[in-house]
């Protein structure tokens, strides 16, 4: 098999865009959590420094000084000497006592209010598990109005270290670490509350010849997309929700997915995938208006995207299953054939650094294309700049399928766009067609969602639905 | 207790103001929830659309004066018999704050109820005698295992989501309404005291007869 060039010897460490950590949340918003109340109680909760003082308004969320003896220390809790961060106090309410946490990885909350869901362009966190289910017979408008009102709640406040209503584990929603909880529907529940809102692109995608899907990761009335820093309480944002879901729905199916450790990797890295490859760098970058307009429908383009509701978007998730035993057969240069990249730095054959621009006329000394015509790359790529999505791919590994089995592996792919039609479904037809990566991978399970806006403190996720 | 009104909570289809108002406080900065009565009458609710759990209370109503707020209100929701209500009062005036009983036209009763140690290591729910003080400054804390209001004899069933209007009655006679969001809920099955007769069964409004305390 041909190969590429030598690396150059230069290549170093994978270049970082941005080496300050790009989150959304900033500790001032845990700051500001016990001050939008009117401080109105002495329970107020939040992250209080110390202990005794200040109770009755949310403190600081490190130690005012002398963090060495106002911090957790003091009062037996673990020491902080080995730990990232600075320790500190929460205290999440409901029965739940005082909680040692650590900022800023532990206390980092990403605001859940506002026009638009969190959990779609917010930088991805550690941990994510999406969360498909079924409405039952009897859901009827007016009792999804009440579910949505109820999981609105207890995501409001999970998302900001505090306890649901009714928590019976409190103390396991001390630690949000950037927890966001999204919600998306499918055609079912649309049709349900308004079918006069049903968007022309919520349905199953079609059918590809590459697909084996199983319904077991297929569809769905409901999405929870809950992803977090910290395992343990995503875990309890994930049993509490789903508490109040049961009345409503039932559960369809649960993926669970993971990328490197906060901190692992500086912020604003390109995730890398199971297969070792960097993944997502043709990603539109935050904060651009090309994010919005392919995400969100904003501004001007060929293109006529439109969001369904005002804030809202659109997920589809893939579950792509990555056989790692037969990828393993080919060597480094093959496998970087087949993307177009390189593995070490994610930078297109043709040159040095990660988003540098491919040049898909380059020939090798033999006379072929440096990029392969059925790289990823080569058919991933479209001249329609909107004709692309937002990619929040998480990995998944289940272990062993069997004795002789090493890893049942792949990749969560959850892409936003605007609209799944015009913009998900060309580049998913180029793939399907041809994409030298196809021979690796398979997906296995298929969701569209319709992700609605946000909602303001007093409204709830939907509520556009509903309103006539 | 007369209760005037006790169409299906079912129906419950509260008002966009009054829901909204509640729900705004639930989320309000960190978790408290204030009803901030201040001058502020209860009989100045707005109706709900249909009355129901959610109706307003037909009483009339005086509020006490300075800021009492209660705090996350929540009922466990229940098919039939009983169900709890909890929450946190807080008493922000310059007064004792004695809640003296409860009344909500989701119940046939409402009563106010303390956990007692019955001597075997086993707690116990009872009725409070003479109800609660809450000194200036302080909080009442109503949780599943401990204080609690009790509804007795739902006039329906409680369905998760819906809003139950509970009315707190103080012992100088103002009253101040809440409103509790049910959740599904598997906890607070604490037995009853033998001495209260036909409802000495598990707090459980949903739990007891088929054997688990889920839907």
């Amino acid at each position: 098999m041909a190969t590429t060039d030598p690396h150059p010897e230069s290549t170093g460490p994978a270049p970082v865009q941005d080496p300050e950590p790009r989150t959304t949340s900033r500790r001032a918003f845990v700051l500001g959590t016990g001050l939008l109340g009117g401080g109105m109680i002495g329970t107020a909760l939040g992250y209080v420094a110390g202990h005794g003082s200040g109770s009755t308004t949310a403190g600081a969320s490190v130690p005012a000084s002398g963090q060495a003896t106002s911090g957790p220390s003091e009062a037996g809790a673990p020491a902080a000497g080995a730990d990232v961060g600075n320790p500190t106090w929460a205290e999440p309410g409901g029965e739940a006592g005082r909680v040692a946490v650590s900022s800023p990885v532990g206390t980092d909350t990403v605001p859940f209010y506002g026009p638009r869901q969190a959990g779609v362009d917010t930088p991805a966190q550690t941990h994510a598990v999406f969360l498909a289910l079924d409405l039952k017979p009897d859901a009827d408008r007016e009792r999804i109005q009440r579910m949505l009102r109820l999981l609105t709640d207890d995501a409001a406040r999970l998302t900001q270290g505090r306890a649901t209503l009714a928590d019976t584990e409190p103390e396991l929603a001390a630690a949000p670490a950037r927890l966001t909880v999204t919600f998306g529907f499918g055609p079912e529940l649309v049709r349900r509350v308004d079918p006069a809102r049903m968007p022309d692109w919520l349905r199953p995608l079609p059918a590809f010849g590459i697909d084996r899907l199983q319904d077991e990761y297929s569809h769905g009335d409901l999405l929870l997309q809950l992803c977090g820093d910290d395992p343990v309480s995503l875990a309890h944002a994930r049993r509490m929700l789903l508490k109040d879901t049961r009345a409503f729905t039932t559960l369809r199916w649960v993926q669970t997915g993971f990328r490197s450790a906060r901190g692992s990797h500086p912020g604003g890295t390109t995730m890398r995938n199971l297969f070792g490859q960097v993944d997502g760098t043709s990603n539109p970058s935050p904060d651009t208006a090309h994010l919005e307009r392919v995400v969100w429908g904003q501004g001007e383009g060929p293109l006529p995207l439109t969001p369904w509701l005002e804030g809202g978007t659109s997920l589809v998730l893939r579950r792509i299953a990555m056989q790692l035993d037969t990828w393993d057969e080919l060597d480094r240069p093959a496998k970087e054939q087949v993307i177009g990249r390189r593995l070490d730095t994610g930078a297109p054959l043709t040159g040095r650094e990660e988003h540098d621009e491919p040049d898909l006329g380059a020939m090798n000394e033999r006379g072929f294309p440096v990029i392969s015509d059925i790289s990823h790359l080569r058919r991933s790529r479209t001249d329609i700049p909107e004709q692309s999505m937002l990619r929040r791919a998480y990995n998944y590994d289940d272990g062993p399928s069997g004795a002789d089995s090493v890893s049942d592996s792949g990749l969560l792919f959850a892409a936003y766009q605007c609209d799944v039609d015009q913009q998900y479904l060309p580049v998913q037809r180029r793939l399907a067609e041809s994409d030298h990566l196809n021979l690796w991978t398979v997906p296995v399970g298929s969701a569209v969602f319709a992700i609605p806006p946000g909602c303001q403190e007093g409204g709830y996720v939907g509520e556009g639905l509903f309103s006539t | 207790m007369n209760i005037q009104n006790t169409q299906s909570p079912q129906n419950t289809q509260p008002t966009r103001t009054a829901l909204s108002r509640r729900l705004r406080a639930l989320s309000a900065g960190a978790g408290v929830t204030a009803l901030l009565l201040t001058g502020c009458s209860a009989a100045s609710d707005p109706a709900p659309a249909d009355g129901g759990a959610t109706g307003t209370s037909s009483a009339s109503t005086t509020v006490p004066s300075g800021q009492i707020s209660v705090t996350d209100p929540w009922a466990k929701a229940a098919d039939e018999h009983m169900t709890g209500v909890f929450g946190v009062i807080a008493n922000d005036s310059d007064r004792q704050l004695h809640l003296v009983g409860a009344q909500s036209e989701a119940a046939q009763r409402a009563e106010l109820h303390e956990t007692a140690d019955d001597g075997t290591g086993s707690t116990l729910m009872q009725e409070k005698e003479g109800g609660f003080m809450i000194e200036p400054g302080q909080s009442l804390e109503l949780v599943p295992g401990g204080d609690h209001i009790m509804l007795m004899q739902l006039t329906e069933p409680i369905e998760p989501g819906q809003q139950v209007l509970v009315t707190l009655e103080f012992a100088d006679g103002t009253t101040l309404p809440l409103e509790a969001v049910a959740k599904e809920y598997a906890g607070a099955n604490e037995v009853y005291e033998a001495d209260d007769t036909d409802e000495s069964e598990a707090e459980s409004g949903d739990g007891d007869e088929d054997g688990h305390g889920d839907h």
